[in-house]
């Protein structure tokens, strides 16, 4: 409503002026009133009782109303002096001009003008009200906002999630949760043009709203994408299918979304409320309808361990990540024309690879959306690769391996932090016909294999006992997530080290000094040297029962002495190349800078290559899978600097760039991780190394 | 890993390089990303497309190894053979269990068990089981193997489905939904939704 001030004349005589203006201020603010119309007018006439008093004007209150109908304007005046007749006029002071009918009563009216939908807006009018003395008029204002009218359309959105049955024994389709989508992009469209009609994302229990135009044809569509990205923190999250529309680029394949039907907006009187399910599409004996709950799953997982990396960093920027997903990814291993044959959903396993997520989805084989701890133990392997950093060579691994120490511990970071991120340690693998099948370990009891910093299980159960606030044996304290996400994001990133338990443990001891004898305690339990343990493991001494070629885990390299090393396949069965002694470290301080030649040659070659055998003109060429291939690659950081990997048979040379300070070298038989080398190669290729300026 | 291929290996190799090639590199995982320098590691040095897959972080399975040999070419209506190679890190005894998700392309003969115990003499040997399927018609079929081995954590599985293909059909891969364009030409997979 407008307000009204009346405008009162002051007079000076015997009261001081400082007085005066004190009694002037409070008459003032007795007599007025609030609103958001202004008001205004003239002074008319003298201080004293026979002299002529203004009247009041109020436009009335402002108003909110639909385009194309006619809007009353209904204003008043009145006057103290009797006697005084009133006169009105209307007038338009702002916005989309309109013709004002009876503009001189006190109720007028116009045509509210043709408005566009989402942008009122607003007109504004002015009342004067005379009283016929010259001067003597006061006016007061009133704000129509013109909408177009709309409709409220809001809901749930929502997925089925299928839980395990107890022990992991396959998915328990009798006891289906619905969970909400969370952050999702939920659109409605205009199903007769095609147009997005308005966007939003939908709320942590899965609500969402939208004010639409009447008489609209639309349908809503819930996107399988977490994006935010115009402030932090931000992500982009998208879940898209591998194997349709497979000619096209891989990030250019189908987003999948959830559709409603298409409904009718009405005319406006009544809100309309439409709750979405993705279901799973399960009959009760098989999948035969579509599969829609799958990508919201998934999409949901990362969203929950997403919450726990913004505990730690409200403001995290996330990577783009590329999740894709299809009923197609099946275990089949490819037969070489198919090897992990993306498009064809050919991908053995599930598996992380450079901001993409690939998980399996084929039916009565192996299906991993709602195997929780796969998807964010993959995600895991995301956020060490963005957040942290990761030296991981990736490949086949299995419980109890011993491994390669940067794989150990990249695979038992990211089966730690699913334990974390979801807050279970009951690890989940699901498969099978109809999916009945299942296996599960406690990520933080169970061990199996040869404990030790090799292992994935000894890394996963150490990384787990540092977080959790459950007491059982050696784990008697907590550092909690914060703890190890600073090291992860801090230190780790730059370690001149492999990344590995030791480059973490030894940062988060002197990060928190007064939990020594906590952490000592894991490790010994773990079966990894506590005393004196630094970022290479120098004194380690857990050489896995004896086996040659384990320690010491970094050699210290010197220029200009030559040493010998071997790179050892005993733990490596089928020619994967990540299992632990067959990459063999070497340390490196250059200190004046130079480039160095680095010179590997097998000491006993198990055969030599034939007459005019040129291992570069033919790559179909058996012959380049029998002979010893030794390979040197050096580090700074995590950084790649320099590699010697040629074909050439029983040694390695290679010229550096120009070199300073400290690296770390990666020494490894490639025969080790030769799909075609023969059963025959022998098991150990020791080296002889020389490193001159 | 460690397929045995029935078909010459070097013209595999020349085969994936010819495809990739008139691919342009669609289904490299690399593809329209930025790539760490870093990851390009030893692995990949000699042959690329074959080493890349492993640099790729992989679920956790089961301490077993499946490897398989196609034996003959398969054909509608013959019996088709395939060894199955099983190894373990752990001297447990490995079941394994033989499936068909469609039967309507492919049986098992009459004599063929489904559900067999292997035990292994050397934990580093491989063990081998023959099992005898039977195409019913042309394209890609499947046998799903699964291998399950008791350990210190329980029951631990390996899947994995080895395909066969017969003739040159190429498959049509269902869809999870109805392929359409958003309103700027974006790919897109519509699922419909349960409603109330």
């Amino acid at each position: 409503m407008g307000s009204i001030i009346n405008h009162i004349r002051c007079t000076t005589g015997t009261i001081g002026i400082q007085l005066l203006l004190l009694i002037c201020a409070i008459a003032l603010s007795a007599c007025g009133s609030g609103g958001s119309g202004g008001s205004g007018g003239s002074v008319a006439g003298g201080g004293s009782s026979n002299l002529n008093r203004p009247p009041t004007a109020n436009a009335g209150a402002d108003q909110s109303v639909f385009e194309l109908t006619t809007v009353n304007l209904q204003g008043s005046g009145q006057d103290p002096d009797i006697g005084d007749t009133l006169t009105y006029q209307w007038t338009q002071i702002a916005g989309q001009t309109v013709t004002i009918n009876k503009d001189n009563m006190t109720n007028a009216n116009f045509m509210g003008p043709d408005v566009i939908f989402n942008v009122p807006e607003v007109l504004t009018f002015e009342l004067l009200v005379s009283d016929g003395n010259v001067g003597s008029y006061m006016t007061d204002t009133v704000d129509i906002t013109i909408h177009e009218p709309h409709v409220t359309v809001s809901g749930n959105i929502q997925y089925e999630f299928v839980p395990p049955n107890s022990n992991c024994k396959g998915l328990n389709y009798d006891e289906i949760l619905i969970r909400p989508i969370r952050q999702a992009t939920v659109e409605i469209i205009d199903d007769t043009t095609g147009d997005i009609i308005d966007t939003t994302v939908s709320n942590d229990v899965g609500e969402y709203s939208f004010k639409i135009p009447r008489h609209t044809m639309a349908f809503l569509r819930v996107r399988a994408e977490l994006l935010r990205t115009e402030a932090s923190p931000s992500w982009n999250v998208q879940v898209r299918d591998n194997t349709a529309n497979n000619n096209s680029p891989l990030l250019e394949r189908p987003l999948y979304m959830l559709d409603s039907t298409v409904f009718d907006t009405g005319n406006g009187n009544l809100d309309i409320t439409r709750n979405l399910t993705a279901t799973t599409g399960w009959d009760g004996t098989s999948y035969t309808d579509v599969r829609a709950a799958a990508p919201f799953a998934v999409l949901d997982m990362i969203y929950s361990v997403m919450l726990v990396i913004l505990t730690e960093d409200s403001q995290a920027d996330f990577p783009a990540l590329d999740v894709f997903w299809s009923i197609n990814n099946s275990t089949v291993e490819g037969d070489g024309t198919h090897y992990e044959n993306i498009a064809s959903g050919e991908i053995s396993g599930s598996f992380y690879d450079r901001k993409k997520l690939f998980l399996l989805g084929m039916a009565d084989d192996d299906t991993d959306e709602f195997d929780d701890h796969i998807v964010v133990h993959e995600w895991a392997h995301y956020f060490e690769d963005n957040f942290s950093r990761s030296d991981s060579l990736g490949g086949e691994h299995y419980f109890g391996e011993s491994l390669d120490m940067r794989v150990a511990f990249g695979e038992g970071f990211a089966t730690a932090l699913s334990g974390i991120g979801l807050n279970n340690p009951i690890y989940c693998d699901t498969y099978g016909a109809g999916q009945d099948r299942g296996w599960r370990m406690d990520i933080e009891n169970d061990n199996v294999g040869f404990a030790g910093w090799f292992n994935e299980i000894s890394i996963q159960n150490l990384i787990y006992d540092l977080w959790d606030t459950n007491n059982d044996g050696a784990d008697n304290d907590s550092l909690g997530f914060g703890a190890i996400y600073n090291v992860m994001t801090g230190a780790e990133v730059v370690t001149p080290a492999f990344t590995s338990i030791f480059s973490l443990i030894s940062e988060l001891k002197t990060q928190n000094p007064g939990r020594d004898t906590f952490i000592n305690a894991l490790l010994v339990d773990h079966n990894i040297t506590a005393a004196g343990i630094d970022i290479y493991g120098s004194t380690e001494t857990n050489n896995r029962g004896d086996a040659a070629d384990v320690l010491p885990i970094y050699t210290n390299a010197q220029i200009g002495t030559p040493f010998e090393i071997c790179s050892n396949s005993q733990f490596d069965n089928g020619r994967i190349g990540n299992k632990l002694s067959e990459h063999r470290y070497l340390i490196l301080d250059v200190n004046s800078a130079s480039a160095l030649t680095l010179t590997v040659d097998n000491k006993n070659p198990p055969s030599q290559p034939s007459t005019d055998f040129d291992c570069t003109a033919d790559i179909n060429d058996p012959e380049n899978h029998e002979h010893s291939d030794p390979d040197i690659v050096i580090y700074q950081n995590g950084n790649i600097i320099s590699e010697g990997t040629s074909c050439e048979p029983n040694r390695e040379v290679m010229t550096s760039p120009i070199l300073s300070g400290r690296y770390v070298i990666d020494i490894v038989e490639h025969r080790y991780l030769d799909d075609d080398s023969p059963n025959s190669f022998p098991e150990q290729s020791c080296f002889d190394i020389t490193i001159t300026l | 890993m460690n397929r045995i291929f029935i078909i010459h290996v070097p013209l595999i190799v020349f085969c994936v390089y010819a495809l990739t090639a008139c691919q342009n590199g669609n289904d490299n995982v690399t593809d329209g990303d930025s790539v760490s320098e870093k990851k390009a590691v030893v692995v990949r040095s000699k042959s690329v497309l074959m080493d890349a897959p492993r640099t790729s972080l992989r679920k956790p399975s089961a301490p077993i190894s499946i490897d398989y040999e196609i034996i003959g070419t398969p054909v509608i209506g013959i019996p088709l053979s395939i060894n199955v190679k099983v190894s373990s890190t752990l001297n447990q005894p490995i079941k394994m269990n033989y499936r068909i998700i469609d039967t309507t392309s492919l049986m098992f003969t009459d004599a063929q068990a489904q559900s067999i115990s292997l035990i292994l003499v050397d934990s580093e040997a491989f063990a081998t089981e023959q099992v005898t399927v039977v195409p019913q018609r042309e394209g890609r079929l499947y046998l799903n193997v699964s291998a399950e081995i008791e350990t210190e954590l329980g029951m631990m599985a390996k899947v994995m489905a080895i395909p066969i293909q017969v003739g040159s059909l190429q498959p049509t891969l269902p869809l999870n939904g109805t392929i359409t364009t958003g309103e700027d030409g974006e790919a897109l997979i519509s699922m419909p939704a349960k409603e109330e």
